[in-house]
C-alpha cells in the first residue's frame, strides 16, 4: 500500500455508550471517510433499532402490537429476528427479545420488590413464540408485546462497522461500542490490540489483559446497571420465565469470533445464572466470569 | 441392452432429486450440522464393513472410497 | 456442531456480518488420527480375520489436506473350496484345511486442495499379501453449488492387480480395474439430505478364483474355477439422512443400493440405522441390515459334463443367497479444551446371518452354503 500508515483514534459516542475506534488509515482522506461511515452505520442502526426513539422502526412495530396490522419489514430486520430465534431456541427460552417489558417492574428508581402480582402482569407479554413474522413481516398479537434488540444490536453494530471498514480498506484497527469489541485486524506489526477486561469488584482495577489479532469479546453483567433495594444487588438482567433478575454470575466476558455471537453467548450465560458456569464450561466456550461470591473463574485457550 | 437403460434411468432421477428442495436459509444449517446427520461419520468403520460386505458377496460400488484391490475371500 | 457454531451460522445470515475466512478454502482446521480394531468370524470353525487400521489427516498450508491410512490384516482358519455331492445326492460344502495364517498389509495416502467451492484430491496406495498384490491411484472432484446445498462429486480410480496362489505354481496373473463415481448430495430442508451416487467399474484380466474348484457329478472329477476375462459392474447407491429433533436430535439414516453386473448377478441392499443421542456425548446406534442377489449365470453348485462350459464356478458367492443383519453401536464423544480438542471412542458389534432361502425370488438352492458371521470393531479418534 502507498503512503504511510498512521494510527488514528478516534472516541465518541453512540448507543448510549462511550465508543472507541483505533485503526491505520493511509491517508487523512481515508480516515474521514472512515469516520463518516461509521457515523452514518451507527445512526441508521439507533433509527432502525433504538427504543428510545418513537419513530424508530421497534417503536413502529411495539406500537401496532395487538393492532391486526402487521409491519413491514428489511431482509436485516428479517435476519435479527432470525438470530433471535435462534438464541431463543439455543437457550430454551430464556433468551426472549420480548422480555424487555419487564423492566418496567424493575425501573431503576424503584426501591421495592415488584410484587408477584406485577411480574405476572408483564410475563403474560412476552413470549417469542407469540411472535408473527416472516422474511417481509412482524406481528406482535397483543397490544403492549415489545420487541427490544438491545441485547443483540450493539454487539451486531461493532461486527457491521469493523466489516464496513475491512470493505473499504483497512486492514488494522478495533473497534469497541461500550465494551463490545470486534477486531478489523492487528496491528501493521502483526502485533495485537490490547485489550483489558475490567474487574467487577474493584471499578478501577483490571483483571485480564489480552492482546486480540482477530475477532471479538462481548461481556454481560450488573457491575455497571444495577439496583439496591435494601442492601441486595439486582442486575438488570431479567430472566423471563422467573420475572427476576438473574444470580450466579456477576460479569462474564466471551471471546468468539463475531461479536453478536460472544455478546449472546454471554448474555445467555448470566441468564443460566448459577448454572451460567458450567454451561460455559461444558460447551467448551472461551471465558472470563466472576461468580455472585467473587470468584473468578476463566477458560482461554 | 441393460447399460444403456441403467443410464437413462441414472440421468431421469438425479435430475428429479436435485429439483425436489426447499431453500434453506443459512440460519436454519444448525441441524444438518450435527455430527449424527453425517454421511462419513466414522470412516475407519465404514471402510471395514464395505471391505468385509464385497468380500462376501457380488455387489460393490456406490460409497465412494479408493478403490484398490485385494485378495479377500 | 458447537453451540458457537450454530450461532454463528445464524449470525452469518445478517448483512453486516460476513464469515472471516470469506473465501474459504479448506473447512476443517484441525489434525486427527483414528485407530480402530476390528474382528470378523464366521460361522463353523470358518474364517477369522484381525483387522487394525490406523489413519492421521492433518491440514497443510492454507488449502492442502494430506491424509495417510495404514491397515494390516490377519486372516485365519477355513475358506469354502468346493461343493460336492454324497451319496443321497445332496450337496455338500468342503473347506479348505484351516492351518494358515494370512497377512495382508495396506498403504494409502492422499492429498486434496480446497479452493472457493471445489475440492480436488488425488491418492494412491498399495494391498500387499502374499499371494495378491494391487497398487492403485486415484482422483477426484468435489463442486458445492446452490450456496452449497447442492454438491457434485466425481471419481476415477485404477487398479492393477498381480495374482499368484499357494499351491499352484502356475498362476502368475494380473487384473486391472476402472472404477468411476458420479454422485450428487443434496440437502432438502433444514433436517433431511439425500446423496445419490452411480458407479460404473471395469475389470479386465484374471477374474477367477484360483483356490477354488467345481465338482463334475457323473465322472466325479474337479477343475477350477473359470470367470470371464472381464466384468461390468453398475451400483445405484442412494442415502436419505433425517433429522428428529423430537426424539432428543435423534438422526435416521436408510440407504438403498441396486447392484447390476454383467456376470447375471442383480442384487439389492437397504442399510437403515438409527442415531440416538443420549445424554452429554454417548451415542446409540442400533442397525439393521438387508442384502438380496441373484447368481450368476456360470454358477452352478455342482455341474455336470454337459452344462460345464468354458466358464463355471460353485463359488459361495456368486450362488442365489441373501443376508440379514443387525448391530449396535455405541459412541462417547469426549470434547476439551487445550491441545486435545476431541476424544471419541467407539465400540460395535454387528450379527449377519446369510442363507440362500433369504433370497428374494430365488429357488433357495438349499442351505449348504449357509453360515452367519459377526463383526466387533472398537475404536479412538483425537481431533487436536
Amino acid at each position: 500500500m502507498q503512503g504511510k500508515l498512521h494510527l488514528v483514534n478516534h472516541a465518541f459516542h453512540a448507543m448510549g455508550s462511550p465508543c472507541h475506534l483505533q485503526f491505520y488509515a493511509v491517508s487523512r482522506q481515508q480516515a474521514q471517510e472512515a469516520k463518516q461511515l461509521v457515523k452514518q452505520r451507527l445512526e441508521q442502526l439507533e433509527q432502525r433499532y433504538s427504543r428510545y426513539r418513537d419513530d424508530s422502526l421497534i417503536s413502529k412495530i411495539n406500537q401496532a402490537s395487538g393492532s391486526a396490522k402487521a409491519t413491514k419489514i428489511d431482509p436485516e430486520t428479517a435476519a435479527l429476528l432470525a438470530y433471535a430465534e435462534q438464541c431463543f431456541q439455543e437457550s430454551e427460552g430464556l433468551f426472549d427479545v420480548t422480555s424487555g417489558i419487564l423492566r418496567k417492574a424493575w425501573s431503576l428508581n424503584k426501591t421495592v420488590l415488584p410484587s408477584e402480582q406485577q411480574l405476572k402482569q408483564y410475563q403474560k407479554l412476552i413470549g417469542w413464540e407469540k411472535v408473527e413474522w416472516n422474511q417481509d413481516r412482524v406481528y406482535l398479537p397483543q397490544a403492549g408485546m415489545q420487541l427490544d434488540f438491545g441485547g443483540i444490536v450493539k454487539e451486531y453494530a461493532a461486527d457491521s462497522i469493523a466489516q464496513l471498514l475491512k470493505n473499504k480498506g483497512i486492514t488494522s484497527g478495533i473497534v469497541e461500542l461500550g465494551g463490545d469489541i470486534k477486531v478489523i485486524g492487528a496491528r501493521p506489526t502483526g502485533q495485537g490490540w490490547p485489550v483489558a477486561i475490567r474487574n467487577p469488584l474493584e471499578q478501577d482495577k483490571q483483571s485480564l489483559q489480552l492482546t486480540m489479532t482477530q475477532g471479538a469479546l462481548a461481556s454481560s453483567g450488573d457491575y455497571e446497571r444495577f439496583q439496591l433495594i435494601d442492601g441486595v444487588r439486582y442486575s438488570h438482567i431479567l430472566n423471563p420465565k422467573t420475572g427476576m433478575p438473574t444470580t450466579g454470575l456477576r460479569a462474564v466476558s466471551i471471546l468468539s469470533e463475531h461479536c453478536v455471537v460472544a455478546g449472546s453467548i454471554a448474555t445467555l450465560a448470566m441468564l443460566k445464572g448459577t448454572k451460567g458456569l458450567n454451561w460455559l464450561q461444558e460447551n467448551k466456550l472461551n471465558f472470563f466470569c466472576c461468580q455472585e461470591g467473587g470468584e473468578i473463574h476463566q477458560q482461554l485457550s | 441392452m441393460k447399460k444403456n437403460k441403467i443410464k437413462i434411468i441414472s440421468l431421469v432421477l438425479i435430475l428429479a432429486a436435485v429439483s425436489a428442495c426447499t431453500p434453506v436459509k443459512p440460519w436454519e444449517r444448525g441441524n444438518l450440522a450435527l455430527s449424527q446427520m453425517a454421511l462419513d461419520a466414522d470412516g475407519q468403520e465404514a471402510a471395514f464393513r464395505q471391505h468385509t460386505f464385497y468380500s462376501k458377496e457380488s455387489a460393490s460400488g456406490g460409497y465412494g472410497g479408493h478403490g484398490g484391490g485385494c485378495g479377500c475371500n | 456442531m458447537s453451540l458457537i457454531n450454530r450461532l454463528s451460522l445464524a449470525a452469518l445470515a445478517l448483512p453486516g456480518i460476513v464469515a472471516e475466512d470469506a473465501y474459504a478454502g479448506r473447512v476443517d482446521e484441525t489434525f486427527s488420527t483414528d485407530f480402530q480394531y476390528a474382528h470378523y468370524e464366521e460361522s463353523n470353525d470358518r474364517m477369522e480375520v484381525d483387522v487394525f487400521n490406523l489413519t492421521a489427516v492433518a491440514p497443510i498450508g492454507k488449502n492442502f489436506t494430506a491424509s495417510l491410512d495404514l491397515v494390516r490384516d490377519t486372516m485365519s482358519g477355513a475358506s469354502p473350496v468346493l461343493n460336492v455331492k454324497d451319496g443321497q445326492g445332496n450337496v455338500q460344502q468342503f473347506l479348505s484345511s484351516a492351518s494358515i495364517t494370512d497377512e495382508r498389509d495396506a498403504l494409502n495416502a492422499s492429498l486434496s486442495y480446497a479452493f472457493d467451492d471445489v475440492d480436488l484430491s488425488i491418492g494412491g496406495g498399495v494391498s500387499d499379501e502374499n499371494d495378491y498384490f494391487s497398487g492403485h491411484v486415484n482422483a477426484g472432484v468435489s463442486w458445492a453449488l446452490n450456496k452449497k446445498l447442492t454438491t457434485l462429486n466425481l471419481t476415477g480410480s485404477v487398479a492393477f492387480d498381480e495374482i499368484t496362489a499357494t499351491g499352484r505354481p502356475e498362476i502368475n496373473e494380473t487384473k486391472t480395474s476402472q472404477k468411476y463415481l458420479l454422485g450428487v448430495t443434496q440437502i432438502l430442508n433444514k433436517d433431511s439430505l439425500i446423496q445419490s451416487n452411480m458407479t460404473f467399474a471395469y475389470h479386465n484380466g484374471y477374474l477367477s478364483d484360483p483356490y477354488k474348484r467345481v465338482y463334475i457329478e457323473d465322472t466325479a472329477t474337479q477343475v477350477n474355477d473359470a470367470r470371464p476375462g472381464n466384468k461390468f459392474q453398475w451400483a445405484w447407491l442412494t442415502r436419505y439422512v433425517h433429522h428428529f429433533k423430537a426424539a432428543n436430535k435423534a438422526a435416521l439414516h436408510a440407504d438403498y443400493r441396486l447392484y447390476i453386473d454383467d456376470w447375471g448377478v442383480d442384487a439389492h441392499t437397504v442399510e437403515l440405522s438409527w442415531f440416538q443421542p443420549i445424554a452429554d456425548g454417548w451415542q446409540i446406534v442400533p442397525r439393521f441390515r438387508y442384502y438380496t442377489q441373484d447368481k450368476a449365470d456360470f454358477y452352478q453348485a455342482t455341474f455336470t459334463s454337459s452344462n460345464l462350459g468354458a466358464i463355471h464356478s460353485s463359488d459361495y458367492r456368486l450362488a442365489g443367497f441373501g443376508s440379514i443383519g443387525a448391530g449396535i453401536k455405541l459412541t462417547k464423544s469426549f470434547l476439551m479444551s487445550g491441545f486435545v480438542k476431541e476424544v471419541k471412542l467407539q465400540t460395535a458389534f454387528d450379527y449377519n446371518d446369510r442363507k440362500a432361502s433369504y433370497q428374494i425370488g430365488g429357488d433357495n438352492s438349499g442351505s449348504f452354503d449357509d453360515y452367519s458371521f459377526y463383526m466387533v470393531t472398537a475404536s479412538i479418534n483425537a481431533r487436536f
